[in-house]
Formats: structure tokens, sequence, C-alpha cells
């Protein structure tokens, strides 16, 4: 009998799940489930409040007409904006250039063992998480424009000379997380939270003393979009939504790690499938029942899909898909 | 990431004709996701990675994953950790859910990768599952008494003298040498899907599995050699 059959028949045992500890998983887990269905929408225009976030849209600079069939563009004070239907979705847009919001912020110098940022902006937040080579300690710096909640016991500290809350948080059974906020400028929380090797209060306030200001673009860049758009939700550097201001409309792009090959049968309501150049690359406009779905391949071997309103022409479409680039 | 992040959920209902094909205004395309999947008989259940990516745009379809494998990764987590698994298990599965865009069939199936993320969270209760080791090597045999009237109570015995060394053997191996032994001996892992769950190569996988048991087979020479000798 070897170890590995030891292991098995006479190594540590435990009771198996009783029916109570599976349904109390289960439940937490169609918790999260449901939270996750609904999330988009509970969220909504939380990030049409941009704070201390360089974000500009460059109004007007390059415009896109739509065809000549659907577009009316209404100029109004020089600014072209899309035209509406009674329900507020509109019937066509007019493109114009977009800048992506820029993380602010950065850590000098970098702690040693911590991989390059991944970015994630929702609601009121905009995150720069650090991970840690052995994947055990953490650090995650947080932009806000108001004052972020505590989190678990707080004491006062001072930070660059302001005011500062120190704070210690340990989900259940889960490892300790120390954060230490501040506002750095008016109307400019930032949070810094370590876990493992900078999960203590000294760990915490040392990382705060480096933060310095010096934007970071992100990875994911759409630099085209309908006028009267904004970032709806960008997601660990992969996933990207903006949204019309003024409707439920939306356009969302998204890194994937290969190009599917069955475009007909995975879109949703999909007619049929167009061969599109991209840049000089050969790609794929699915028309669907109500969507415009762009998969363009990436010299890597991964793809970016565009999803945009079928309001949009294909041209836009792809002309928005010419200007998305994908860093790292 | 946590969820679908950002992309409207205008998302139907599980088994309504579109489930498990993607739309742009839901998320993610489900690739090769079957058109529908009738409910009630086991032969009509998807496979737990077109579920993956079917929940990718109904999220619902996450669930079906729970009951398929949540006792076997209690089991695995129980028996590093004791009773805390009740809580470890509800974590794996939050973790996975809303890791779930990560998952790649061509990497490993879903077993593998759930037992990779319940490893992942053990790795934060390190202490507390040496401990745990340390506390059943020093349990003692038999406090009845009674167990050496007959042959069944010889084997009770030699097995518990077994697992307190199995455990003490546990105690003494590095975290990384344990995980793979582990994810060998209670997962029944292969070399090729603890180096992906792990993210380490299969040479180090093969390295630290050599070396955890060459530790728990000098830890166990001694109960071993009796036992053969029995």
């Amino acid at each position: 009998m070897n170890e590995i059959t030891l292991l098995q028949q006479h190594g540590p045992d435990s009771a198996p799940a009783t029916e109570s500890v599976l349904n109390s998983a289960r439940h937490r887990l169609l918790t999260e489930i449901a939270g996750a269905a609904t999330e988009p929408r509970q969220r909504r225009a939380g990030l049409h409040r941009q704070h201390g976030i360089q974000r500009a849209r460059v109004l007007a600079m390059t415009v896109i007409a739509a065809s000549a069939l659907f577009v009316v563009s209404v100029v109004v004070g020089g600014v072209n904006s899309a035209e509406q239907s009674p329900d507020r979705t509109p019937t066509a847009v007019t493109l114009v250039a977009f800048q992506m919001p820029v993380f602010p912020l950065a850590l000098d110098p970098m702690p040693a063992g911590l991989k390059a940022p991944s970015f994630s902006l929702h609601d009121s937040r905009f995150l720069a998480v650090h991970q840690d080579t052995a994947g055990e300690s953490d650090v995650y710096l947080s932009v806000y424009d108001r004052r972020p909640e505590s989190l678990g016991s707080t004491r006062p500290v001072t930070v660059h000379g302001q005011p500062g809350e120190l704070s210690e948080n340990r989900p259940q059974n889960g490892s300790k997380y120390v954060s230490v906020s501040w506002e750095r400028e008016p109307g400019q929380w930032v949070r810094v939270t370590g876990q493992g090797r900078f999960g203590t209060g000294a760990a915490v306030l040392a990382l705060a003393d480096t933060v310095v200001e010096r934007p970071q673009e992100v990875p994911l860049q759409v630099h085209l979009a309908p006028a009267g758009w904004d970032v709806f939700a960008f997601k660990g550097d992969t996933i990207l939504t903006l949204k019309d201001e003024n409707s439920d409309a939306t356009m969302s792009v998204q890194v994937v790690g290969e190009a599917s090959s069955d475009l007909l049968g995975t879109v949703v309501g999909a007619q049929e499938v167009g061969r599109v150049e991209v840049n000089d690359r050969a790609a794929h406009l699915v028309r669907a029942d109500e969507i415009w779905f762009l998969q363009v391949p990436l010299a890597d071997g991964s793809a970016f899909n565009l999803q945009a309103p079928r309001f949009m022409t294909p041209d836009q479409v792809v002309a928005v898909g010419e200007q998305v680039t994908v860093g790292r | 990431m946590t969820t679908k992040p950002g992309l409207q959920a205008r998302q139907r209902e599980p088994g309504s004709p579109a489930a498990g094909r993607s739309s742009p205004a839901d998320g993610p395309p489900a690739d090769h996701a079957p058109d529908e999947v009738p409910d009630g008989s086991p032969i009509d259940q998807p496979p737990d990675e077109v579920l993956i990516k079917q929940s990718l745009l109904v999220a619902e379809r996450f669930g079906p994953l729970f009951d398929r494998h949540a006792s076997a990764v209690h089991r695995y987590l129980a028996r590093r950790i004791g009773s805390d698994a009740d809580d470890l298990l509800a974590e794996t599965f939050l973790i996975a859910f809303r890791r779930r865009a990560t998952y790649r069939k061509l990497h490993v199936d879903v077993r593998p990768w759930l037992f990779g993320i319940a490893t992942n969270v053990l790795r934060r209760h390190a202490r507390q599952e040496k401990r745990r080791y340390r506390a059943l090597a020093r349990v003692p045999a038999d406090p009845s008494g009674e167990a050496y009237a007959t042959d069944d109570a010889l084997g009770r015995l030699e097995a518990q003298a077994l697992r307190r060394d199995l455990a003490a053997a546990l105690a003494a191996l590095k975290r990384g040498d344990r995980d793979v032994l582990l994810l060998s001996a209670w997962a029944e892992l292969s070399y090729n899907e603890i180096a992906a769950v792990l993210d380490i190569p299969v040479g180090t996988v093969r390295s630290r599995l050599n070396r955890a048991r060459r530790v728990t087979r000098a830890a166990l020479s001694v109960t071993i050699t009796s036992e053969e000798r029995a």
C-alpha cells in the first residue's frame, strides 16, 4: 500500500457535508448569482458621477456620419447629439472621438513582488489591483469621488499631512485586510488596502506614503464612441461597456481568449455573418435580431468582441472596432 | 472579475429558446452552448463547461455546478481543515462564480478547477490546517481501553496509529508539497490537472509529489513495517 492509498484510506477525515451545510452554502451562492443578474441595472448611472478621475470625451473632434438613410444628426451648440425616439432610445448616432478614463495615481516605488496593476471601474470606485506574484499578498489602490464607507474598526491616522482613517476588516473565515483612506484632494478620496504581507497598519501606511499622482491608461481602449455615451463599467482590463446617457442602449467590448468558430450558433438571433476588414485584419460582423456583433482576431490568438445596437450602421460598428486597442 | 460586469442584464430565463446563446446586450457569447436544455432528465443535462459558458449569459446556469460538485469539494476541504470546511465551501463556489469568465475548458475540467480554487482558499488558512494535523497526531489510541479484545479492535488500533502518523507527516510537509500531495490523493487530480490549477510546471508537480511522498513514507516507516509484519 503506497502513501497515496494510505492517505485515501487512513488519512485525516471529517464528517460529510450535511444537508444543512449544503443548503447554507447553496443559499450564499444563489444570493450572489441573483445579485449578479440584477447588478448592472442597480448601478446604472453611478459612473456618471466621476470624481478626480481624468476623463474627457472630445466631442466633435472626429465625427463619422451614420448612413444617410437613418442618420439625422442634430447640431446643438456645435455638439452633435443622437436623434432620439419617443422612448429615449436613439434611432441613430454620431460617432465622436472618445477618451477612456485614466487611473490617476500610482505606487512609487512599486513594492517588489507585485505584478502590474489591473483596473476596474464601477460606481464611484476606480480600482487598481496589484497582485502578488506568489498569490498571497495583494494591494488594492482605490480612488473615490466621495468618502468611502468605513470598514470594521477604525482609528485616526495622518497620511500625507491629511487626516485619515486606518481600518481592519476580516471577512468571515477570510484573510485580514487593513486599509487606510484619506481625502487626497478635495473630492478625491484614496484608499490603500493590503492583504497578506501588506495586511498590517505599518505596511499600508508605508504604501500610502508612496502614492503619487501618475496617470495610468487602462489597457483596453476605445477611441471612438457614439456622442453622449459614457463608460458604464470597466472590469479587470477585459470588459468595457459604454452606455447612452439618455437611454438603456449600450455597447460593449470584451477581450476573449480565442475567436468563436460558430458565430451563427452562438450569437442570439444571428441572421447572417459577413466578412469585414478591421485595420487590415479579416473579421466577422454578425447581423442579429437586435444587435451587431463584430469579432476581431488579434495577433496573439485572442480576439475582441464588439457588441453594438442595431441602430448603429455596419460602417459605424467597423469604425468603432478599428478604434479599439488592446494593450499588454 | 466578480460578475459579468458592465453588461446590460437583459437576460432570458434558462430554457427559453435563446438561453445558452450569447446576446451582445446580455454578455459574452456562450460558444457552442445548446439551444435549449430540457429539465428533469440527467441525460439531457449539459456538461459542466457548457453550464459555465451559459452562466456568462444567464447567471443562474451556474447553480447546477454546485449540486454536482459541492459534496466532493466539501469532503476535500473537510479532510484538510475540519469543520471550517462548511464556510470555505461557500467561499470556494463564490470565487468560482466570480471567476467563471476566466474558466477555459482547454486548460482543465470544471471539477479540478474547483479543487484548485478550494486549494487556494485553504492557503489563507494554512496555519489552521497545520494545527488540525498536529492535533490529530496527538489523539490518544482507543480511550475506552477495550480495543485489545478482538482482531477488529487490533485493526482499529493500527488504523488509528496510521491516522496519527499520517497527520503528523502532513503537518511536517511544506505547504506547496502538501497541496500537490492532497490534490493527488484526495482530489484525485492528474499531474497535468494539478499543474494547471496551481499554475506550476508539471515537472514541479512531480518533484513536489516525490518529495511529499518521501517525507510521508519516512514518517510512516514504523507503522507500515508493523502492518506488513502483521
